[in-house]
């Protein structure tokens, strides 16, 4: 009974805007090419998603999404633990990526694209660049945050930096960490569908734009809604995986729900 | 045992040398600290020893540099001038002789009881097998057989702090060094921890160093407590607590204990009034 409930509430309020939205298209006399009723994107859906051309197109944007978030995600712990860790990464390295996350990555889309091409790499490479900061500051932050009184338990016996850092400093950032995964995951989908604006051959974002060229606006909102089911997907994995991994976080604990619910 | 120490005592001690042999000297040890608005000095000419199986407390007013102290004894950081040695040999680093007891657990949370307990000795590749067994026998003497599946947070303070305890002493280091272990519980709390760690003590004997700023709890748990002047410090009194083991709560009645009692407290009136002056 009380895991329903909190169902209910969210589950009205979607039932009221169909309602409101299907009786102001009826209404108004709104035409289709500027906003479909409900059940004509219903309708359309229902015809899109069992056809193979979005879900190759699917296929595309979550491939280059997966591979460029594992590769941001990466590049963000290793560097964040890096600059953490080392006076040198501290002093040479860290003013750079500050710069480099001052500048508006989607303004880098059109160079990479000339850079990598309008495959699949360009689509990876603009999602790794957007997935790196937030992580790569998580983790740093993370690290320095490590309570220096847990650092002194293995500091007293004399155990080496390497093991400080992989039994202390590591699970202590963990929490904070997953928060920058968590952001990544919304970043670098719109990573993903900005490469693929620019320039691609194909992915969700090609279909946004062609079915708009085409005032195919039914087509449009289930792209856009699909767009939104994988980003809620990647959102529950990551909240998930933190559950698992940061179990002795109560707030891990929290935070997953919310996103779960 | 050192000549040197031995002649070098300041007189003010009124100290008898313990027959046992020596395990720690403290020789004359100062630690200036730089700061901002100039040298700090945060211990001065500190001089006492400890035998082998003794237990000793430092008592001093806050600020008296007692975390200094223990960070000297503990390897963290070195002294300005003078020497730790541990069993004549300087100590100039952290290393699996001293085990140390903190004001807090700091316990991980992501450990259970029984690796949070097993952490130093990993750090120091002792034997596993031999740790474990050490470990279950302490978990056992302190009370918490059969917690050592559970984490941090499923405990009370009290039961976390046994959990340090243990942790401090699982890889059986020469001494322990122990920095308010107790200040952070609540006093009920408190009372029952002394008894526990005097018998925990009972049995295994270990050299402690017990820095407090309680006088009841010195007085209850030493063979010597050592007393610290205020900042920078160093010591002014080497007093015997001459009460037969075990003590229990009735010992807080003796007359003994109340005398060394409001003999320590002697010495802070004094530096007090020794301030106001």
């Amino acid at each position: 009974m009380r895991r329903v409930t909190p169902i209910v509430y969210p589950a009205v309020t979607f039932a009221v805007i169909l309602a409101v939205w299907q009786a102001y298209v009826s209404l108004a006399d709104v035409p289709a090419y500027l906003l479909p009723s409900p059940a004509e994107v219903a309708r359309s859906a229902w015809y899109t998603l069992r056809h193979e051309a979005i879900w190759r197109n699917a296929e595309f944007t979550m491939k280059s999404m997966l591979l460029g978030y594992l590769a941001g995600c990466g590049f963000g712990i290793v560097l964040g633990a890096l600059v953490a860790e080392s006076k040198i990464f501290d002093r040479f390295v860290y003013p750079y990526v500050v710069l480099l996350q001052c500048m508006p990555k989607v303004a880098l889309a059109p160079l990479i694209i000339v850079w990598f091409g309008f495959g699949i790499e360009s689509k990876i490479v603009m999602v790794l660049l957007l997935c790196f900061f937030p992580v790569f500051l998580n983790t740093m932050v993370g690290i320095r945050q490590t309570d220096p009184e847990l650092v002194n338990v293995l500091r007293a016996c004399g155990a080496s930096r390497a093991r400080i850092f992989f039994r202390i400093k590591l699970p202590s950032a963990a929490g904070s960490i997953f928060a920058g995964l968590q952001i990544a995951v919304s970043l670098g989908l719109i990573g993903a569908i900005v490469a693929e604006f620019v320039a691609s051959r194909a992915g969700l974002g090609v279909l946004i734009q062609k079915s708009g060229l085409d005032l195919n606006t039914p087509l449009l909102l289930t792209t856009v809604f699909l767009l939104a089911v994988i980003g809620l997907l990647g959102n529950l994995i990551v909240g998930f995986l933190y559950k698992k991994i940061v179990f002795w976080e109560e707030a891990a604990r929290t935070a997953a729900d919310s996103v779960a619910r | 045992m050192n000549p040197k120490v031995a002649a070098g005592r300041k007189t003010e001690l009124h100290l008898q040398v313990a027959p046992r042999p020596q395990l720690l000297d403290l020789d004359d040890i100062s630690l200036v600290y730089n700061t901002k608005t100039g040298p700090l000095a945060a211990l001065s000419n500190l001089h006492f020893g400890v035998a082998e199986g003794e237990f000793v407390s430092v008592l001093g007013p806050s600020g008296c540099g007692k975390s200094t102290l223990l960070k000297i004894l503990s390897g963290l950081v070195l002294p300005t001038s003078g020497e730790a040695r541990l069993s004549g040999t300087p100590i100039t680093k952290p290393s699996g002789d001293v085990g140390v007891i903190f004001q807090n657990p700091n316990l991980m949370p992501w450990r259970t009881v029984l690796s949070n307990v097993l952490i130093c000795a990993e750090a120091l590749h002792m034997d596993a097998r031999v740790a474990r067994q050490r470990a279950a026998e302490l978990l056992g003497m302190v009370g918490l057989k059969g917690f050592e599946g559970n984490y941090p947070r499923e405990l009370s303070g009290g039961m976390q702090q046994r959990v340090a305890l243990v942790r401090g002493q699982v890889h059986d280091p020469k001494i322990l060094l122990m920095d308010e272990p107790f200040s952070a519980l609540d006093a009920m709390t408190r009372e029952r921890m002394g008894i526990e760690l005097q018998q925990l003590w009972l049995e295994t004997r270990k050299s402690v160093v017990f820095i407090t700023h309680s006088i009841p709890e010195a007085a209850f748990l030493s063979d010597r407590v050592v007393v610290l002047s205020g900042r920078p410090g160093r010591a002014i009194a080497d007093i015997d607590v001459a009460i037969p083991r075990p003590r229990t709560l009735d010992t807080m009645n003796d007359p003994r204990f109340l005398d060394i009692c409001s003999q320590l407290r002697g010495y802070f009136t004094q530096e007090f009034d020794g301030t106001k002056k």
